[in-house]
């Protein structure tokens, strides 16, 4: 072997090592569950996608959520429809993303099994509006994966998205967002 | 009965069954029958892919929130809970470890997810929710022989 062919070798090397442990860092799934919540006396909605993309690094807290909002499943077909095509308006906004970092990662022990109460904050994008949030959440670290589930509020003034006063009584102005997702680690 | 009385009691029949109508065909519509309607395209997941990357704005137009046959070589079947996905891997991913086209296999499909090939050719129906720059994401996905 002669010395270029082994610095190529070397170098190599040393950087699939280097991207081994990048990515020993990362946990990712597809298959994320979210559902929302609007409740009021006249109507109770909720609907749900089992399509969530979310990524963690756990070596510095930094998170993302990806949402397609044609990806909400209603009971009734004339909610959804109204859903994207009303106040939604998924043609024109069809993604919906939130971006952050866990605050607390270093008091999480990942090598432990156990359930540790978390706090993330980042920016939430829904219908083409970005808010800066702040999350409490969970993370337990159980069986080599990381489950994370969370619970939390956005108004729907916040996003611009509006309501017809002919459905004003029905729908929530404020929905209850419920997050669920097992994180499984990266393997490149 | 005067003839009003008849007049009325007509318009409020008619009425009743008015609201009926409207309450079951149109508030309370089914979903979709996506495993029995005609996609609205037909393409390889190639084709697929390679549009929505290079035309994202133009792609969501044409394909997101229609029915869609896809054909490809089918690179792996995920199981969460009971939902069965059928996945074409696109491109490697440093943050998901791929780039895909995911469908969510209506429930009906579970036995016949089982016996599928991976590496081989197969055709998908379904449902496309759009493009997160990650995944081309399906739902109420049926295989077609």
């Amino acid at each position: 072997m002669n010395a270029t062919v082994k610095s190529i070798f070397i170098v190599a090397s040393i950087s699939l090592c280097i991207i081994s442990a990048a990515n020993a860092q990362k946990y990712s799934t597809k298959n994320g569950k979210i559902s929302f919540f609007s409740q009021t006396t006249a109507e109770k909605i909720e609907a749900h996608n089992n399509q969530v993309n979310s990524a963690l690094d756990i070596s510095n807290g930094d998170f993302v959520f990806k949402v397609l909002i044609r990806g909400f499943e209603f009971e009734k077909a004339l909610m959804q429809e109204h859903f994207n095509e009303n106040y939604l308006e998924s043609d024109k906004y069809p993604n919906s993303i939130f971006k952050g970092k866990i605050t607390n990662i270093k008091d999480i022990n990942f090598t432990k099994e156990g359930k540790y109460n978390v706090m993330a904050e980042g920016n939430l994008t829904i219908h083409n509006v970005t808010q800066k949030v702040s999350v409490k959440g969970a993370l337990e670290v159980k069986g080599g994966d990381i489950l994370a589930d969370t619970k939390f509020n956005v108004m729907l003034s916040d996003y611009n998205i509006k309501i017809p006063n002919t459905v004003i009584n029905n729908i929530s102005e404020s929905l209850e967002i419920k997050v669920n997702v097992a994180l499984k680690k990266l393997n490149n | 009965m005067n003839k009003w009385l008849k007049i009325i009691a007509i318009l409020a029949v008619i009425g009743v069954i008015a609201a009926g109508l409207v309450w079951k065909f149109y508030i309370n519509k089914p979903h979709a029958d996506i495993e029995n309607m005609m996609p609205d395209y037909t393409l390889s997941t190639q084709q697929l892919w390679k549009q929505y990357n290079t035309e994202l704005k133009l792609s969501d137009s044409l394909y997101t929130g229609k029915v869609i046959e896809i054909t490809g070589n089918l690179s792996k079947i995920d199981k969460v809970d009971s939902i069965v996905y059928l996945v074409f891997v696109m491109e490697p991913d440093p943050d998901f470890g791929d780039k895909t086209i995911r469908c969510e296999m209506l429930a009906k499909y579970s036995e016949e997810t089982a016996a599928v090939m991976v590496n081989a050719p197969l055709k998908v129906k379904g449902y496309c929710s759009g493009y997160d720059q990650t995944d081309i994401k399906f739902s109420k996905c049926s295989i077609i022989k």
